[in-house]
């Protein structure tokens, strides 16, 4: 490796780097490197596998993995009817307009599944039947059962492999540098490129299907949502809200609590109560 | 008070329902009367999961074996854990439901109910409707004998009796099995 205190090296600074890395040092320390444009490229891959590698560690600390027993939710695994259910119940919360079962249905309407034409990973969500997910007009079976709403929010993404991205986005690039004799795209051009390469790749790959089922039983005023995903919560969360206008509370222990306990004082004891320790 | 503060603030009252739970369970071999209501049994199965809540960096503890195996969570519980997930069984009257009941959510994991029957036995003219409402009907039974349960420990936990009666002796169960 080369070192050099500073440009001194002049115009056969560009033909001293092309092959080797070139440290910058100052008081005998090295402070900076030039690097061939290959070892950049290299290392902004290496940069993109780090983020994947953060977002699982994110999505491990957020317990938001999806546990084997969803991975075949395509195929009905995990669901209502199956012999193992992941349950998380809601509190709908909120103000219907004129008559209620009109109401449910023009959202549910609304809300019917759809494929979405935009950038990002979700080519299409919405409410199908809950036995058939292909099925987003309720011809086969009413969503309404009694007084209960039986729906599934259907989520299909495109995840293009990474690596496949990477190369392809490299082939690009490297089309059009040499197309326009330059050295490198500047990383907004490389922004530019790669979410281009991106949205003709999701074409070429299947999307993933996932079901997730919502039972709403109106007159308990209370909704069951067949996953624990924070994702898959804040999907049905936002889209319940968009079709219905109510809002889907977690009954989480506190919440249920003030359900629970009718008398006034009783309640006013829960909301004073601080955590005791049972260690000895 | 906003959902995420409750959440944050009031997490330890599902984990002091659990580990109440266990200490109820464990105390009269499952079978838990629950006062003017009805007796339900509940077992804690194969698996716990323990958590230290105030601490700063999360502190937890999983337990996977048999029920004696899960008992090393008593040695947890004296570390100043709490129950924040097990897999348990209930049943109140003929039904025999299993799941992991989760502190922090209050919600059910892998939540099985007794089979349900095929849709062309259960009933004619509605099959889908049918088996469906069987299925829904099997679900709250299961989470009203969670809500009965719950509701017992709440009354206590805001009661008097909890500082006189209930708390020490869970705090005695909790320290005597020491050694």
């Amino acid at each position: 490796m080369s070192r050099t205190t500073g440009f001194e090296q002049g115009d056969n600074l560009s033909k001293a780097i092309r092959k080797q890395r070139l440290m910058i040092t100052s008081g005998g320390a090295d402070i900076a490197a030039v690097i061939p444009i290959e070892d950049l490229e290299l290392l902004e891959a290496l940069e993109n596998y780090q983020e994947e590698l953060d977002e699982i560690e994110e999505a491990r600390e957020k317990n938001d993995l999806v546990p084997l027993e969803q991975l075949g939710a395509e195929e009905g695994f995990g669901r209502f009817y199956s012999r193992s259910v992941s349950i998380v119940r809601y509190r709908v919360r909120g103000e219907t307009v004129g008559s209620f079962w009109d109401y449910v249905d023009e959202g549910v309407r609304k809300g019917a599944f759809r494929e979405i034409d935009t950038l990002g990973d979700e080519v299409g969500m919405g409410w199908v039947a809950l036995e058939d997910f292909t099925d987003r007009d309720f011809r086969g079976a009413s969503y309404l059962r009694g007084n209960y709403v039986a729906l599934s929010l259907r989520v299909d993404t495109i995840r293009v492999p990474p690596r496949i991205l990477e190369i392809q986005v490299r082939q690009e690039s490297g089309k059009i540098l040499e197309e326009t004799g330059r050295q490198r795209l500047s990383s907004a051009q490389h922004r530019e490129l790669k979410e281009r390469v991106k949205e003709t790749l999701k074409r070429q790959v299947f999307p993933s299907i996932q079901v997730f089922d919502l039972i709403w039983d109106t007159s308990k005023g209370v909704a069951y949502f067949g996953s624990h995903s924070v994702k898959a919560r804040d999907r049905v969360e936002g889209h319940f809200k968009k079709c219905f206008g109510l809002t889907l509370v977690p009954l989480i222990p506190y919440i249920r609590a003030t359900e629970l306990l009718a008398d006034k004082a009783q309640q006013q004891v829960l909301e004073r109560l601080k955590p005791c320790s049972m260690a000895p | 008070m906003d959902f995420l503060e409750i959440l944050n603030e009031k997490a330890f009252l599902g984990r002091e329902f659990l580990t109440w739970l266990w200490f109820k369970c464990d105390q009269s071999g499952g079978r838990i009367e629950i006062p003017g209501k009805k007796v339900v049994e509940v077992l804690f199965l194969d698996q716990m999961t323990l958590d230290l809540s105030d601490a700063e960096t999360p502190q937890t503890v999983t337990l996977k074996g048999e029920y004696s195996e899960l008992r090393e969570g008593l040695a947890a519980l004296r570390e100043g854990k709490k129950i924040e997930e097990a897999r348990i069984s209930v049943k109140a009257a003929d039904n025999d439901f299993s799941m992991i009941l989760k502190g922090t959510w209050f919600s059910f994991g892998s939540l099985r109910t007794p089979p349900i029957l095929p849709a062309s036995e259960a009933d004619e003219e509605e099959p889908i409707e049918g088996v469906f409402l069987e299925k829904v009907s099997l679900i709250e039974e299961s989470m009203e004998i969670v809500d009965s349960l719950f509701e017992y420990f709440l009354k206590l936990r805001v009661s008097d009796q909890w500082e006189t009666e209930e708390f020490p002796a869970l705090r005695r169960w909790v320290s005597s099995t020491l050694g």
